[in-house]
């Protein structure tokens, strides 16, 4: 469990008057991880930008003050614990994700042709991911991936819509959440039981 | 390798569009709005992915790939983003019976 994962309750009931030394560590830890967000979100949004408008210089009078307002916005967003990526991992995952997405776009496309093979339903999947970046990753490549779609998320709990309710749409899911785990080098410990 | 590159580019643009096509396709066709949706997030990414490839090697230059993928990520987590909205706001109306 990392310091993110405090349920949001405790914090209410502990009056501000009394406010204890480790609490404030707290606070100041969530605002760093925020601060560290809006730093990468801005320099992400800036290399976008240098990508789409690398030839054009008069541009930046746009990009820079879009750049700044997408990393300020970063700042109201809850903050995520900070988490190595696997460049392996990574490898893994890209070659999982584009095979799963032609293969989603096959699926629906079949069901598309044929609606009487459908057998839509919900799947309610609680998920072991830690909050933040491996949480709003899975929940993406379940859309993307063949015949699941993330319909609601409560906090770890995700309610999925399926095209398909058999035991192999549950099989891919784990599937999706250990490649995922590893992508983030979560073990066991750090996963959410 | 022009001709060879051209060929790719057409046969990956062909496929493409027909993703897109089956999607349009799908929207029409599927019995619910959730159903319809997957039509619209995956059918669209995949058939929007092949037609930038493929529209990289009619080109024949190497940085338009570049602008091309960034293109078709930013299309895809949008269309997700969008189709989990639409999910949710479709749920929260009391249809998840």
């Amino acid at each position: 469990m990392t310091i993110h994962d405090v349920p949001p309750i405790d914090r209410q009931q502990t009056p501000s008057a009394t406010t204890e030394p480790h609490q404030e560590v707290l606070a100041v830890a969530r605002s760093s991880g925020r601060l560290r967000g809006a730093i990468t979100t801005g320099t992400v949004l800036v290399v976008l930008w240098a990508g789409f408008h690398w030839n054009d210089p008069t541009s930046w009078t746009v990009g820079v003050p879009m750049a700044l307002i997408g990393g300020a916005l970063v700042l109201f967003l809850p903050a995520s614990a900070p988490l190595q990526l696997s460049p392996l991992g990574m490898l893994r995952f890209a070659k999982f994700a584009i095979i799963g997405i032609l293969r989603g776009a096959v699926d629906v496309s079949w069901h598309s042709l044929s609606p009487r093979t459908l057998q839509p339903g919900f799947i309610p999947w609680r998920t072991h991911l830690p909050k933040g970046g491996p949480r709003r990753l899975f929940a993406v490549a379940i859309t993307l991936l063949p015949g699941t779609l993330t319909a609601r998320i409560e906090d770890d709990m995700l309610t999925i819509h399926a095209l398909d309710l058999s035991d192999a749409t549950r099989d891919a899911l784990a599937a999706l959440e250990a490649h995922i785990a590893k992508l983030y080098r979560l073990d066991h410990k750090e996963m959410v039981l | 390798m022009t001709t060879v590159l051209q060929v790719v580019g057409l046969t990956l643009t062909t496929f493409g569009v027909s993703f897109l096509l089956i999607a349009a396709l799908g929207v029409w066709r599927l019995p619910d709005v959730l159903s319809r949706l997957h039509a619209l997030t995956k059918a669209d990414s995949a058939g929007l992915a092949l037609i930038a490839l493929g529209a990289a090697c009619l080109k024949g230059r190497p940085d338009s790939l570049l602008v091309l993928g960034l293109c078709v990520v930013l299309v895809a987590l949008s269309g997700v983003t969008i189709g989990h909205l639409i999910a949710r706001a479709h749920l929260s109306e009391g249809d998840l019976e």
